[in-house]
């Protein structure tokens, strides 16, 4: 087996002494679109912290390829390739579009402390900047700044933001939470886009969204990895069914969203 | 291009400016330039990084020790030499606050500032040796041979304003250039979201460091001039008062503009030249109009008469209320 893209080893976390992780593993290979999905409380967005620098785990470790980034701070973690959005909008709120997404792309271009040359003179950042809001479709609020955005928009410089460092891990908190169907369709059609040849772990609740892009779906239920597996597998799960997606009602739903 | 000119023609004026003024003008003039400086660094670390600094006095103060003690053991050193070695100084210290500062935020973060600020200023008051407490230290600039031959007078109120303006300048061209850069741009990441700024790959501890260095280090070259001017520097320039003045004043400006905090230290320095020659209650009426200013005027004189100030928008509205925009 090639090396995972991610691997986490028997983590634990509490919180003042309330255990959030009890001894979670999991390995998401390179390439793959793994879901973590669970009921709310379960840990997963504790995991998010735990996985992008955050959160030091109390026990276990995380590795990132060949590197053990268990507790490394989270810039370096970032700068080895790992992006992540939040589930609360977490933006630069005077910055305009252009500016938050012109800022990820001179920290991925390792520009980040160059004192003398002037911003709006790097052709090359520009480029790589409009590039970026093309494929999220953002181009025509580029002047406008993040706290004018609409919700849905604020979602999208969420990701925008996250892919525009361009990782080879991408992680995504509940990236279409608050959206209504429409633009959460639309936010599918782009996290598919962005997540092409990179490796995506997201956390989300809607099961639409879960079924229609992972390859792998992991459950976090109570602390830990209740089932991990293709999504034919989870959804007849009878452990997973009894736990998470609970009555038959539900099942057949998740169901009928897979189809 | 059109602003290039302008920029040309407002420094030529402000160096043909001493000719329309008598000495004790000229004075304040001198006054302006160097506490603008101070104002504007501390601009960098407030308006633009969100770091509100209250001990931001004491890297004023150390350039200003720094350059009476340079003159005092080593000598006829040229004026703007020792001003840089000042600057040094200043960095120095501020690299040194700074990594003890910078790592917290809001409120504990002024707080220290404040700390280092007033153990600063107890040194300065009880080393007596090196800095003769409450006397002051006499800071002697030697007069300055330019090349060709032209020599500058310290103690010429002339010759001193262009050689403080020729400073001043530069450094507020070095300030404008860094904001303008990708470092000055993740200053504005510290200030907006600087928990985001990690996730993206950007050092926060490293780029407050930084600012926080550098504002210190132009506010030390602001400290130089000021004791050069002054001839003294006592305790004062590095206590709770000049570190709370340059707030209000940056305030008084505006601190979402550059040039904010420089327009409202001049406006600061008239007035209170003014109001103290009229009322001896000036300082009520300072404090009154600070009041005012933080409820009502959050973005200052450049908010008030600037792009879409209410006094402009009040001037259109009289002229041609149809063209309102939007």
């Amino acid at each position: 087996m090639t090396t995972p893209a991610l691997e986490l080893r028997d983590i634990h976390h509490d919180f003042s002494g309330l255990q959030v992780l009890t001894g979670v593993n999991l390995a998401v290979a390179p390439g793959e679109r793994h879901a973590i999905i669970g009921p709310n409380g379960a840990g997963k967005s504790t995991l998010f912290n735990i996985i992008s620098g955050r959160l030091r785990p109390r026990q276990g470790r995380v590795l990132y390829g060949e590197h053990d980034i268990t507790g490394v701070p989270p810039h370096r973690i970032a700068r080895l390739g790992v992006g992540r959005s939040f589930q609360i909008i977490n933006t630069f709120p005077r910055l305009t579009v252009y500016q938050s997404v012109r800022s990820a792309v001179v920290s991925r271009r390792g520009m980040r402390l160059d004192a003398w040359r002037l911003l709006d003179g790097l052709d090359d950042v520009a480029r790589e900047t409009t590039e970026v809001l093309n494929l999220l479709e953002l181009t025509d609020r580029r002047d406008t700044p993040a706290n004018a955005l609409s919700y849905g928009e604020q979602r999208e410089l969420e990701i925008a933001l996250t892919v525009a460092v361009r990782p080879e891990l991408i992680l995504l908190d509940e990236p279409t939470a608050g959206l209504n169907a429409e633009e959460t369709h639309k936010a599918i059609g782009l996290i598919r886009r962005v997540s092409e040849r990179k490796t995506l772990v997201m956390v989300e609740h809607d099961m639409d969204v879960v079924f229609t892009l992972a390859d792998r779906i992991s459950v976090l239920h109570y602390g830990k990895m209740l089932a991990s597996g293709p999504p034919d597998e989870i959804r007849h799960n009878a452990e997973v069914q009894r736990a998470y997606l609970g009555t038959k009602h539900s099942v057949a739903g998740a169901d009928r969203a897979a189809g | 291009m059109r602003r290039n000119v302008l920029i040309a023609a407002a420094i030529v004026l402000l160096f043909l400016m001493p000719f329309g003024l008598d000495t004790l003008r000229l004075r304040v003039a001198i006054e302006i330039l160097y506490f603008g400086l101070f104002a504007v660094s501390f601009n960098l670390l407030f308006g633009y990084s969100g770091m509100l600094s209250f001990g931001f006095a004491s890297t004023f103060g150390v350039g200003g020790y720094a350059v009476g003690l340079i003159w005092k053991h080593l000598g006829a050193v040229p004026l703007p030499l020792a001003v840089v070695m000042g600057a040094l100084a200043g960095a120095a210290v501020g690299l040194v606050i700074g990594f003890f500062c910078v790592r917290l935020r809001g409120t504990y973060f002024s707080l220290l500032t404040l700390a280092f600020s007033q153990f600063l200023f107890a040194v300065a008051l009880k080393w007596r040796d090196v800095t003769r407490g409450d006397d002051g230290l006499t800071v002697t600039p030697p007069d300055l041979t330019l090349p060709g031959g032209l020599v500058l007078h310290m103690g010429n109120a002339l010759h001193f304003y262009w050689l403080a303006l020729t400073i001043v300048l530069i450094s507020l061209w070095l300030a404008w250039r860094f904001i303008r850069t990708p470092l000055g741009n993740a200053a504005l990441l510290m200030r907006e979201n600087d928990e985001r700024a990690a996730f993206l790959g950007y050092n926060v501890f490293g780029t407050k460091l930084i600012v926080f260095t550098f504002a210190s280090t132009l506010a030390a070259v602001a400290g130089a001039l000021f004791a050069s001017f002054q001839r003294l520097v006592s305790p004062g320039a590095l206590d709770l008062q000049t570190g709370t003045e340059v707030v209000f004043m940056a305030l008084f400006g505006g601190t979402g503009a550059f040039l904010g905090p420089f327009l409202g230290t001049a406006a600061y320095i008239l007035l209170q030249n003014w109001l103290a020659k009229t009322t001896e209650h000036w300082p009520f009426v300072i404090g009154f109009l600070f009041v005012v200013m933080i409820l009502f005027m959050h973005t200052g004189l450049v908010g008030l008469f600037g792009r879409g100030g209410p006094v402009q928008r009040l001037l259109r509205l009289n002229r041609t209320p149809a063209e309102e925009p939007r």
